[in-house]
C-alpha cells in the first residue's frame, strides 16, 4: 500500500541493531502466529496431546460422529442466514445514512460503533430474556398488546439464532458500505442522469454496482464472524437445543475426558473456509477502493431528497438501534435494580440490593475474582499486545527491509482464526514442554494477544500512515540521525494511535469469550465465562449486572478513543 | 441540435449570491464559453442548465422547450433534458467497460439493442479509440478517458452538450493538443456547446462566443478577437491575457485617424477610442505585445513613443520581458529581438494607437 512511496528508512545509515530488531521482531511474531497452527494441524493427526503416532482416526471420527451431520446442516444455514439477513439490514442503514436527506443521520451513523459497544455475549443474554416464550418482555407486550395468550415468537430457535446474530453483525455490512456511499464520486451519478437515468436506474446501475465490491467485503467478514461468534449459538442456540460448528468444539473440549484430536481435526476445515473468506475479502476491500476513491479530491456526496419517505427510512433506522441496542440495554438495566424479574419498575419494586449482593453474596467471591483475572489479563495483555504491534506496524509501514511483507502477512493471519480455533492451537501448543500452561492465566494471556494482534497493529500503522514522511526528512535534513527521529518524531505523534489501540486491546480482552471458555479453568475464571455460567444458572440479575458493566466499561473507552484520535469518523474502531 | 436561451438566471446559496440574473444565448451549433475566475458563477449556471441545481429565478429554453422557470414553476429533471455533458473528473463509472460506459445514454433511451453496438463503434470511431472497447476506464490513459467521456456525451446525439472545465486535469502538452481536437470534434458533430473554464487561452482557442463572469455577473460578451482587443472594462482587459492600465485625463478629441488624445503623467498619447468626452478621466489599457520596443529612438513622427528605463528584464525564451518606468508609470513590454539588457538602460517603447484602448470611467 505504500510501496510506491519512498520510505524513510532509505535516508538513514540505520544502527545495526535496527537489522537485529526487524529480523528478532519476525520471529517472535512468526512464533506466535506460526507455532500454535503447526500444533493444531499435528494434533489433528495425533490420537492424544501426550501421543506421538500419526492417525487419520479423528477426520474419520468427527464425520462419523453422531450429530456432526446435524452441527454442520446447522452452521451452514446460520451463517447463511446471518449473512444475507446482516446485508439487507447493513445496506439500507449505509444508504440512509450515506446519501440520503434522512433527518438524524449523523446519529443513525452510530450504528457503526455499535458493536464495540454492544458485545455479542450482552446482546446475545438480553435478547434471551427479552424473547423467551412465556415470560419475555417482548412477548408479555405482545400478549398485553392484542390480548392473546400466543407469543410473538420464540427467540430458541434456528430463527431467533439467526435474528440475533444478524442484529449483532450486520454493522460490519454497514461500516464498509457506508464507507464506500460516502467517497463516491458525486460525478458518476450526475452523468448517468444527463445521460437519462432516473433516480432509481442511476442507483440500480450505478450506485449499488461501485459499492458492490464493499458489501461483498463486509459480508465475508460478517460470514468469518457468524463462524467465530460463540457467546449467542452458547445462549440463543444452546437453549433452544441447535449446535453449530463453536458450541460444538466447547462440547468436544468440556467432555470428560476433553477430546482434543476430534476439536484440531474439526478446526481444519473451519480454519481453510474462513482463510478463504478473508483472502475474498482483502480482494473485495481492494476493488473497493478503486471505485470509490479520487486520489486528493474532497466532495460531499450528493443527498436524495426521500420527501415523505425520509420517516420511513428513519423508522428503519430507529427500529434496528431500539431492538440492537435500546431494547438489551434497558433490560439490562431493569435486571439490575428490579427487586423480582416481572415486577413493573416502579419505584417500591426498584432496589439495590443485587448490587450489593453480588459483592458480599455466596457468589461474589467468584465474580470478583473474574473482575480481577479479567483486568489483570487485559492490562497486561494490552500492554504487551500494543507493544508488540507497534514495532510490527513502525517495521511495515516504515521500513525498507524485505522481510516487512511477511511480517504484515504473518499479523494478519488471526483475523481469519475463530476464537475457539485459537484456544484448541493453544492447549495443543502450550500444554506441552517447554511451556506447561495448562490451567493457567499465562495461556489465555497469550491466546488474548494472538487473537487481537491484528487489531493493535492495523491501530498503530493507521496512526504511523497518518504521520508524514517529510516531517521525518525534515527533522533528518536539520541533521537528527535515526534515533532521535525515532523517539523526538515519530513516537510522540504516533502516541495518541498507540493509546487508542491500548484500549481497544484492552476492551477487546476484557469482554474475550470464544477463546476464554476453552481455557478458563477453576479459579481462572474472566468475566465473561462467568457471565455465561451465571445465565446457565438462572441468575438473571447478577447477568445483567455484570453485562451492564461490560456496556458501560465499552462506552467508556470508545469516548476516550473517540477523544484521543480526535476523529469524527469511527470507521478505525472495529 | 438546438439553440440554448438562458434569462435572467438567478441562484442564491444562503446569503451569497452566485448567479445574479444572467442572459445569454448560444445559436445552433456555436460553442460558447463561460469564461470567469472560480466562484464567479461559471459552474453554477452550467449545473443549473444541466439540471443539477435549482436557481431562484429566471428560464432556461432548449430550442422551443422551457427545461427551467422558477416564474412557471417548470423544473425538467436532469435525465429528461437530453443534454450530453464532459465533467471535470470525466466521470467514467469505473465498473463498466468502456463500451458500456457509451452504450449506456443508448439504453436509457431504450434504443434497441441491435442499433447500440453500431453505434457505440461510431461514437469510439469519433473519437480515435476504435478497439478499446473491452477496457475498463482505468486501463486508459488520461487522455483516452477524456474522449471516451466525450464518445459517451455524444452517442445519444443530445441537443446540447456541456462542458466542465474537460481540460483542467490534463498535464499542459496534452491539454494544448485536446483543445484543438475538441474543437474539431465539437465542429464536426454541429453541436451546440456551452464549456466553462478558467483558462483564457482555452476559451480564445475554442469559442465562437465567450461570456466573461465575474462575481455572479456577465463583464462582457463577444467573439474572443472582440473580447481581447476591445475589453468593456478593466476586468476583462485584466483577466482576458495582460494588460498595463495607465490612468489619465482626455486632453483632445476628434483628430483624425488616432483619434482621441490623453495625457498620462508628463506623456500624451494617442487611441483608437472615440465616444469619450474632453477632460474626462479614462482608463488606458495596453497589451505587452502590442508594445514595440527597441534600443534606438524611432524615426521622428512616429506616434505614442516613450522613451523608459529598464528596471527588470526577464529572458523567457523567444521574448523579453521587460519591466520598465516612465516618468512614474510602471509598464510591461514584450520585447522581441533585443539584446539581454542591464537595469537602467534606456528603451524606447512605441505603441499603435489602434491597440490602445481607452476604458471609460478610470478612477478619479
Amino acid at each position: 500500500m505504500t510501496e510506491m512511496r519512498p520510505r524513510s528508512f532509505a535516508m538513514f545509515r540505520l544502527p545495526g541493531t535496527v537489522r537485529v530488531l526487524e529480523w528478532g521482531c519476525l520471529l517472535v511474531i512468526g512464533f506466535v502466529v506460526l507455532y500454535p497452527l503447526f500444533w493444531l494441524v499435528l494434533g489433528s493427526f495425533r490420537p492424544d496431546p501426550i501421543s506421538t503416532d500419526f492417525t487419520l482416526d479423528a477426520y474419520y471420527a468427527i464425520f462419523e460422529e453422531e450429530y456432526m451431520g446435524e452441527v454442520l446442516w446447522n452452521t451452514a444455514v446460520m451463517s447463511a442466514g446471518v449473512t444475507s439477513l446482516s446485508v439487507l439490514i447493513g445496506v439500507p442503514l449505509a444508504w440512509i445514512v450515506g446519501r440520503t436527506d434522512t433527518p438524524l443521520r449523523n446519529y443513525i451513523n452510530m450504528i457503526a460503533i455499535l458493536p464495540f459497544i454492544m458485545p455479542p455475549v450482552v446482546v446475545a443474554v438480553a435478547w434471551a430474556y427479552l424473547g423467551t416464550p412465556r415470560v419475555g418482555f417482548v412477548n408479555l407486550f405482545w400478549k398485553w398488546l392484542v390480548n392473546t395468550k400466543e407469543p410473538l415468537f420464540d427467540i430458541f430457535t434456528m430463527g431467533g439464532l439467526i435474528f440475533v446474530m444478524a442484529l449483532s453483525l450486520a454493522p460490519y455490512v454497514f461500516i464498509f458500505t457506508v464507507t464506500a456511499f460516502k467517497n463516491m464520486d458525486p460525478t458518476l451519478e450526475y452523468a448517468a442522469h444527463v445521460s437519462g437515468a432516473n433516480q432509481w436506474k442511476t442507483t440500480l446501475r450505478i450506485t449499488l454496482p461501485m459499492a458492490a465490491p464493499a458489501i461483498l467485503s463486509g459480508a465475508l467478514l460478517t460470514f468469518i464472524q457468524s463462524l467465530e461468534v460463540f457467546a449467542i449459538p452458547a445462549t440463543i442456540g444452546v437453549s433452544g437445543g441447535i449446535y453449530v460448528f463453536s458450541t460444538q468444539l466447547w462440547r468436544m473440549m468440556i467432555g470428560i475426558p476433553p477430546n482434543f484430536s476430534h476439536a484440531a481435526a474439526l478446526s481444519i476445515p473451519i480454519l481453510l473456509i474462513c482463510g478463504l473468506a478473508l483472502w475474498g475479502q482483502t480482494k473485495a476491500l481492494g476493488r473497493s477502493a478503486r471505485y470509490t476513491t479520487v486520489a486528493g479530491k474532497s466532495f460531499r456526496p450528493r443527498l436524495v431528497e426521500l420527501g415523505p419517505w425520509k420517516y420511513v427510512s428513519l423508522s428503519f433506522a430507529a427500529f434496528y438501534l431500539l431492538v440492537s441496542a435500546i431494547l438489551p440495554v434497558l433490560t439490562l438495566i431493569y435486571g439490575t435494580f428490579i427487586s423480582n424479574r416481572g415486577r413493573p419498575p416502579t419505584f417500591e419494586y426498584l432496589t439495590l440490593g443485587h448490587l450489593v449482593e453480588i459483592i458480599t453474596g455466596d457468589g461474589g467471591a467468584v465474580i470478583l475474582r473474574s473482575i480481577q483475572n479479567s483486568l489483570l489479563l487485559s492490562f497486561m495483555g494490552a500492554t504487551i499486545g500494543i507493544a508488540l504491534s507497534a514495532v510490527v506496524a513502525y517495521f511495515v509501514v516504515r521500513s525498507t527491509w524485505k522481510g516487512r511483507g511477511t511480517l504484515d502477512f504473518l499479523a494478519l493471519i488471526p483475523v481469519a482464526i475463530p476464537g475457539a480455533v485459537i484456544a484448541i492451537a493453544m492447549l495443543w501448543a502450550y500444554i506441552r514442554e517447554p511451556f506447561n500452561l495448562y490451567h493457567t492465566l499465562w495461556i489465555i494471556l497469550i491466546a488474548y494477544i494472538t487473537r487481537f494482534l491484528p487489531f493493535g497493529v492495523r491501530s498503530v500503522s493507521n496512526s504511523i500512515t497518518q504521520i508524514h514522511e517529510e516531517l521525518e526528512r525534515a527533522a533528518a535534513v536539520s541533521g537528527a540521525n535515526w534515533g532521535v527521529v525515532f523517539w523526538k518524531i515519530l513516537v510522540p505523534l504516533a502516541m495518541p494511535g498507540i493509546v487508542a489501540g491500548w484500549i481497544i486491546l484492552f476492551v477487546s480482552m476484557m469482554r474475550e469469550l470464544s477463546a476464554s471458555i476453552m481455557l478458563f479453568s477453576s479459579n481462572k475464571e474472566v468475566i465473561s465465562t462467568i457471565l455465561i455460567q451465571l445465565y446457565d444458572e438462572g441468575l438473571f440479575s447478577h447477568v445483567c449486572i455484570l453485562s451492564l458493566i461490560i456496556v458501560i466499561l465499552s462506552l467508556g473507552s470508545v469516548a476516550l478513543v473517540r477523544w484521543l484520535t480526535k476523529q469524527t469518523d469511527v470507521e478505525g474502531l472495529t | 441540435m438546438q439553440n440554448v436561451r438562458v434569462e435572467k438566471l438567478v441562484k442564491r446559496f444562503g446569503e451569497v449570491t452566485a448567479v445574479g440574473g444572467i442572459s445569454f444565448e448560444v445559436p445552433k451549433g456555436k460553442l460558447l464559453t463561460l469564461l470567469g475566475p472560480s466562484g464567479c458563477g461559471k459552474t453554477t449556471t452550467l449545473n443549473i442548465i444541466a439540471g443539477f441545481e435549482t436557481p431562484d429565478d429566471g428560464d432556461v429554453h432548449v430550442g422551443e422547450r422551457l427545461i427551467s422557470s422558477a416564474s412557471e414553476n417548470v423544473l425538467v429533471p436532469a435525465h429528461k433534458r437530453n443534454l450530453g455533458m464532459v465533467f471535470q473528473s470525466y466521470g467514467l463509472w469505473p465498473h463498466l467497460r468502456v463500451r458500456d460506459n457509451v452504450a449506456f445514454g443508448l439504453q436509457m433511451r431504450k434504443t434497441p439493442k441491435s442499433e447500440i453496438a453500431g453505434a457505440v463503434e461510431r461514437a469510439l470511431g469519433l473519437v480515435r479509440l476504435e478497439g478499446l472497447g473491452e477496457r475498463y476506464p482505468s486501463q486508459l490513459s488520461g487522455g483516452q478517458q477524456q474522449r471516451v467521456a466525450f464518445a459517451r456525451a455524444l452517442v445519444y446525439e443530445p441537443d446540447v452538450l456541456l462542458l466542465d472545465e474537460p481540460l483542467s486535469n490534463l498535464d499542459a502538452a496534452l491539454r494544448e493538443e485536446m483543445r484543438l481536437e475538441l474543437k474539431d470534434l465539437q465542429t464536426e458533430a454541429g453541436i451546440t456547446t456551452i464549456f466553462v473554464t478558467h483558462d483564457q487561452v482555452e476559451a480564445m482557442v475554442m469559442s465562437d462566443i465567450i461570456v466573461v463572469m465575474n462575481e455572479g455577473r456577465i463583464e462582457q460578451m463577444g467573439s474572443p478577437s472582440d473580447v481581447y482587443q476591445n475589453p468593456a472594462n478593466q476586468f476583462v482587459a485584466g483577466f482576458v491575457g495582460i494588460s498595463n492600465f495607465l490612468e489619465g485625463e482626455v486632453v483632445a478629441t476628434g483628430l483624425g485617424d488616432a483619434r482621441t488624445a490623453v495625457k498620462v503623467g508628463e506623456v500624451t498619447l494617442l487611441c483608437g477610442t472615440s465616444g469619450v468626452s474632453e477632460g474626462s478621466r479614462v482608463l488606458l489599457s495596453i497589451r505587452p505585445e502590442d508594445c514595440v520596443a527597441s534600443t534606438e529612438a524611432p524615426p521622428e513622427g512616429t506616434p505614442n513613443v516613450i522613451e523608459c528605463s529598464v528596471d527588470k528584464a526577464v529572458y523567457m525564451g523567444g521574448v523579453l520581458e521587460l519591466w520598465l518606468s516612465a516618468s512614474g508609470q510602471k509598464i510591461r513590454v514584450h520585447g522581441h529581438r533585443l539584446p539581454i539588457l542591464e537595469s537602467g538602460a534606456t528603451i524606447y517603447v512605441s505603441i499603435d494607437p489602434a491597440s490602445i484602448n481607452a476604458i471609460k470611467g478610470g478612477s478619479s
